[in-house]
């Protein structure tokens, strides 16, 4: 009984919970199918009904985008804690509005970020936070720590790999 | 744990359809997927000459899969689908009663519904989550999957063929599968299956051991080891450290199995398995090891007094490595088991395989590839033993849509 109930809460949990959806392509395939790389058709299957959504996505994640697909998601993951002012998927600018954490009341950050191509590359994206402090009811502009916005880019890079990765290991 | 598996079936349906996220709806899409390959085999085996028969060294095979893939999803954010695998695996069957090795069957079908928030769950004839969706490292990724290929197509004769398990090593008996959403690189899953059968009906017509719903042979019956409730679970961690992508997982499969009310029993399966991998330049390396209560092969034991029933253990590495259209790669399995349970020595199950294959385009591949695999079990002076030693050389090509 105790394991049910662990169980269960396990899964309610889940179901509450903050994790990432695992697509059916992460899954072990015993297939022969699967053992060939690539498709003829170029995507998985013939589509014989419905509307062909696998080129829009790979545009969305490649060829729509002006920029590395990865570093893309990278970017926005990483500032997603931060609320998103304006993002522009072609030119590679992500830019966010102003948030002033609990924490610290009299002090607000916004960031801007540029995606700088389509290579995933150490020097592919920059990354320039703002901090303004409130100052006799109003906001002023104040300087960030210096190695704020290289901390930013490192972590943008890291996540960048880790998605890298967890595409290759599929 | 079967009441577990269903009250955490239910708990997670619950999730999977209760309230979720907005999410833009996606009309179903139908797709039709392919495969056909062409093999040239050289085949030298041991058991190739009998007093009514000889068997010669070459021969072609050919071979295919059609794959229906049906996907969309509906505006709670629930994704749904359904795959249909028919294939060309009857094998040595083209027996009385039986249809031509032509015939076509079908391997997987189910139908799966998916939530980002509860996971996924698949309804249907499929391998489970340690034989399937989280199976880890296994490396076939390069010839036609070297010691997992296309090599024992050609071998005549259960004794010249080893025994061993990889990935999809079971019969898809029909079944339910819960797979977790990922959490910090975690994802973890269960399955759950009544009987051995899969597919359509009862799989009988009149009672007997052959039905799906087969549970104990009468006083005058026949006896037929059969699994019940059979139970995977495993929990798998994908990540990247320095650039190196790695995966692992921890399994285990368990058993009941069919009782004979007028004899000896069996055991039902109770093995663990564990895998990892990792991947990095190109290279692929990968490891799992499994060990427990069963034969080689994931066979059931018979129970007994003076039986041979050792648990079996079982080695699988490989390495691929992947530059441009070229992959190369190689693969072993080392098998230890109780064999023969007449037979009280230790049954040895062993291949290894080199093999490479190189894309002329995407889906249209060439390959090559050699596999040597021994049998061997000492006889004793009551008992038959096997010692077998099988070579077989391919080549081959094969294309998929």
């Amino acid at each position: 009984m105790r394991k049910l109930l662990a169980f269960g809460l396990i899964l309610t949990l889940t179901a509450c919970g903050y994790g990432r959806e695992v697509k059916n392509d992460e899954y072990y395939d015993d297939s022969r199918r699967a053992r060939v790389q690539g498709r003829l058709s170029g995507s998985d299957g013939i589509l014989i009904f419905g509307t062909d959504r696998s080129s829009q996505q790979a545009d969305s994640q490649e060829g729509g985008l002006g920029v590395n697909a990865y570093l893309w998601r990278a970017t926005l993951d990483t500032l997603s804690f931060l609320p998103l002012s304006s993002a522009d998927p072609f030119g590679g600018v992500i830019i966010t509005d102003w948030y002033s954490p609990a924490a610290t009341p009299t002090e607000r950050f916004r960031a801007t970020a540029y995606i700088l191509g389509r290579q995933l590359r150490s020097d592919g994206v920059r990354v320039s936070v703002f901090r303004q402090e409130l100052r006799n009811g109003g906001w002023m502009d104040a300087p960030v720590a210096p190695t704020t916005n290289t901390d930013m880019e490192n972590q943008i890079l890291a996540r960048a790999r880790e998605l890298r990765s967890q595409t290759a290991a599929r | 744990m079967r009441k577990i598996l269903l009250a955490t079936t239910a708990v997670a349906a619950a999730a999977v359809f209760g309230a979720a996220p907005l999410a833009a709806q996606e009309a179903p899409t139908v797709r039709v997927g392919g495969y056909f390959r062409f093999n040239y085999a050289f085949t030298d085996q041991d058991g190739a000459t009998s007093s009514t028969a000889n068997l010669g060294k070459s021969d072609f095979t050919s071979d295919m899969e059609i794959h229906v893939i049906v996907q969309g999803k509906a505006a709670n954010g629930v994704s749904y689908g359904a795959t249909i695998e028919v294939q060309d695996d009857q094998n040595r069957q083209a027996t009385s009663g039986v249809a031509t090795k032509m015939s076509l069957d079908t391997d997987e079908m189910y139908l799966w519904v998916s939530s980002p928030q509860a996971g996924q769950l698949r309804f249907g004839d499929e391998d489970g989550v340690v034989l399937g969706a989280m199976a880890t490292g296994w490396i076939t990724s390069f010839g036609t999957g070297g010691i997992d290929g296309d090599w024992l197509d050609n071998v005549v004769g259960g004794n010249n063929r080893p025994s061993y398990f990889v990935g999809g090593g079971l019969v898809d008996s029909t079944k339910i599968i819960y797979t977790s959403p990922q959490f910090f690189g975690f994802d973890f899953g269960a399955s759950f299956g009544f009987n051995e059968g899969e597919g359509e009906d009862s799989g009988c017509e009149a009672l007997g051991t052959n039905c799906d719903r087969y549970d104990s042979s009468g006083p005058l019956g026949t006896y037929s080891l059969r699994r019940k409730n059979e139970v995977q679970a495993a929990i798998r961690y994908r990540g990247s450290f320095a650039g190196v992508g790695i995966a692992g997982m921890a399994g285990y499969i368990g058993s009941g199995v069919t009782k004979n009310s007028s004899g000896l029993s069996g055991e039902g399966l109770s093995v663990g398995v564990f895998g990892l991998q990792a991947t990095a330049y190109g290279f692929t390396a990968g490891a799992n090891y499994a060990f427990g209560r069963a034969n080689a092969g994931l066979g059931l034991l018979q129970n007994g007094a003076g039986l041979d029933d050792q648990d079996m253990k079982q080695w699988v590495a490989g390495v691929a490595y992947t530059f441009a259209n070229l992959t190369v790669g190689a693969n072993f399995f080392d098998v230890r088991s109780a064999g023969s349970q007449t037979n009280p020595n230790e049954r040895k199950d062993q291949a290894w395989s080199v093999g490479a294959n190189y894309n002329l385009a995407p889906g249209l591949a060439l390959v090559a590839e050699y596999t040597q695999g021994t049998k061997e079990e000492d006889a004793t002076a009551t008992a038959t033993g096997v010692d077998t030693d099988t070579k077989v050389f391919l080549l081959g090509t094969r294309i998929a849509f």
